[in-house]
């Protein structure tokens, strides 16, 4: 049936369905079953959001290149633009901080392993790292200079995962392995930070003047 | 002695002319206060074109302030907790004034002429348990003649009416005078007071079903209808109104948006305005990098992402709102449209003069 993921939960479509499906060790199904017929449907789901994004995108990118053009409301300037993209490497890093690592993480009383991503196919630690790299790969593209500082802070990054046992996060209720994932996420914050002080500085970016502090 | 050289250079200071020429180029229409890229704080007076009329230095960061009713005069306030305002020719940006509160009180960040201008209302909290005030000054001395109680704590924005009577927003909490730290959230009891000539208390809006919700910044239309921007402090992702109107024999509306724009608030409206022509209301939320635009109904009409956007007043026939990228945004029918940009990052709140 074309198009049934789509209205089910976001929980069970995409990826998260498939770590699921896919994952699962009691999920034991043959090619005739539903089971294997909802693995495909979920995979052209997939396919299918996959293509939209980049529709979606290629007409976004002409907003972003062309900023200021009349009728582009979105991006008024180029300094609006830039700004558009230095926002995303800082959200991707703090999204990966508190939710891809600090769900799981959980209190230190109570660790919560089934809340990291993709943690039945080991994604976790592999989505992660792409995300980091992704961010740092981003503000170096958006900088016309060096950026020192977080190349360093990219280098603790994949220092402080490499140290890390098990990329699906089970472990962490050894408090060792715990404490091996917080590293990594503050290694994480300390690259937002980098890039906010390296490259937010260059371009003349502050963090919200207003948004930050209230009145 | 005065030597040739010396005197030549006091010559140069006195008469050097300011970096932007006042007198020729116009008075501005608004005021707003700024961080400079130097994160020095300023005063800028802005014309109708988004361009500057003048800059004044501020001694801390400033917030917002009011025209006096017929003179070229403004009083721009400190940020709270407040330890000065200035009055200023606001024509030219020349300090007039300058008021500090006294012991013990600090200004709130905004203020009221009343009286036909012959008076002064500034919004004060007493430091010690955050009592709210209306200081009251003499505009021809600049003394001190009293103060009345706002009948609650932490009084933000108050607005004179045209009746002659005073509204007050009470914010509602109590803060820690050292370091803003909000600290009865729980308990906190928000009102917007109408108070009378002589300070007497005539009406008090208030909403025990939702007390987290503070009323912070008002906006008045011509016909007395008043604005409220407010602030929630309860839990997070709560759908709560943060537009509410109160017409002027009292009714109190709740404005109505659907929840995904209502959520994309954060729970915070840091500024209000009606259009120039009333018909349309907008509040502004730095947190959720956006503006919304309702009808004089209270009925949502449109949405803007702008990030850290927060300062607005109106045009004719929309608004400018102020963002700290330093963008002035002009909303109207048109569609946004950048009317300038300066390298500061503008501050919570612009007045019109």
């Amino acid at each position: 049936m074309p198009g049934a993921p789509s209205a089910t939960s976001a929980s069970a479509r995409g990826f998260a369905g498939l770590d699921l499906m896919l994952g699962e060790a009691r999920l034991d199904y043959g090619p005739a079953d539903p089971g294997c017929t909802l693995v495909a449907a979920l995979a052209a789901d997939l396919s299918a959001q996959a293509t939209a994004l980049a529709t979606d995108w290629a007409d976004h990118a002409a907003l972003l290149r062309d900023p200021g053009a009349p009728g582009n409301t979105t991006y008024l300037d180029a300094t609006e633009a830039t700004r558009a993209l230095y926002t995303q490497a800082l959200a991707m890093l703090e999204l990966t901080a508190d939710a891809r690592l600090g769900r799981p993480l959980g209190d230190i009383a109570a660790p919560r392993p089934a809340r990291a991503e993709g943690w039945r196919t080991a994604r976790s630690l592999p989505n992660a790292l792409a995300a980091a790299r992704a961010a740092h790969a981003l503000a170096t593209a958006l900088s016309d200079v060096p950026l020192p500082a977080t190349d360093r802070a990219l280098d603790q990054v994949e220092t402080a995962a490499r140290a890390i046992r098990d990329p699906a996060f089970q472990d962490i209720d050894d408090p060792q392995a715990r404490l091996r994932v917080e590293i990594l996420a503050q290694r994480i914050r300390a690259l937002r930070d980098a890039i906010t002080a390296e490259l937010g500085g260059a371009l003349g970016i502050s963090a919200g003047f207003n948004s930050l502090d209230g009145d | 002695m005065t030597t040739r050289r010396v005197f030549l250079s006091a010559l140069a200071a006195v008469t050097a002319a300011p970096a932007i020429g006042w007198a020729d180029a116009g008075a501005p229409t608004w005021l707003a206060c700024a961080r400079d890229a130097d994160d020095g704080f300023a005063l800028y007076g802005l014309r109708g074109d988004g361009s500057l009329a003048f800059r004044v230095p501020m001694p801390a960061r400033g917030h917002a302030g009011a025209r006096h009713p017929d003179r070229a005069e403004a009083v721009v306030m400190a940020r709270r907790p407040g330890t000065y305002a200035l009055v200023l020719d606001c024509a030219t940006g020349r300090g007039l004034a300058r008021l500090n509160p006294p012991a013990g009180l600090h200004f709130n960040g905004h203020a009221a002429y009343l009286a036909g201008g012959t008076v002064l209302a500034t919004a004060e909290q007493r430091a010690d348990d955050s009592i709210g005030l209306v200081g009251l000054w003499d505009t021809a001395t600049w003394v001190r003649i009293g103060a009345w109680q706002t009948g609650g704590l932490g009084p933000h924005e108050i607005l004179a009416l045209p009746d002659g009577n005073l509204a007050v927003a009470n914010g509602g909490i109590a803060t820690d005078p050292t370091d803003r730290r909000k600290l009865n959230l729980d308990t906190m009891r928000p009102s917007l007071a109408i108070l009378g000539p002589d300070g007497d208390l005539r009406d008090l809006v208030e909403w025990p079903e939702m007390a987290q919700n503070s009323i912070r910044h008002l906006a008045l239309r011509a016909d007395g209808t008043l604005a409220l921007a407010l602030q929630w402090e309860g839990p997070p992702g709560e759908v709560v109104p943060l537009l509410a109107l109160r017409a002027r024999d009292g009714r109190v509306t709740l404005a109505d948006a659907p929840d995904p724009e209502v959520l994309a608030m954060q729970g915070y409206a840091g500024s209000v305005a009606w259009s120039g022509d009333g018909a349309q209301v907008a509040i502004t939320s730095p947190k959720g990098g956006r503006v919304q635009l309702y009808g004089a109904d209270g009925a949502f009409l449109a949405a803007q992402a702008r990030p850290d956007v927060c300062g607005l007043a109106p045009l004719p026939m929309g608004f400018v709102a102020s963002c700290g990228s330093g963008l002035l945004l002009s909303l109207t029918d048109a569609g946004p449209q950048a009317l300038a940009r300066h390298p500061v990052a503008w501050d919570n709140h612009m007045v019109t003069v």
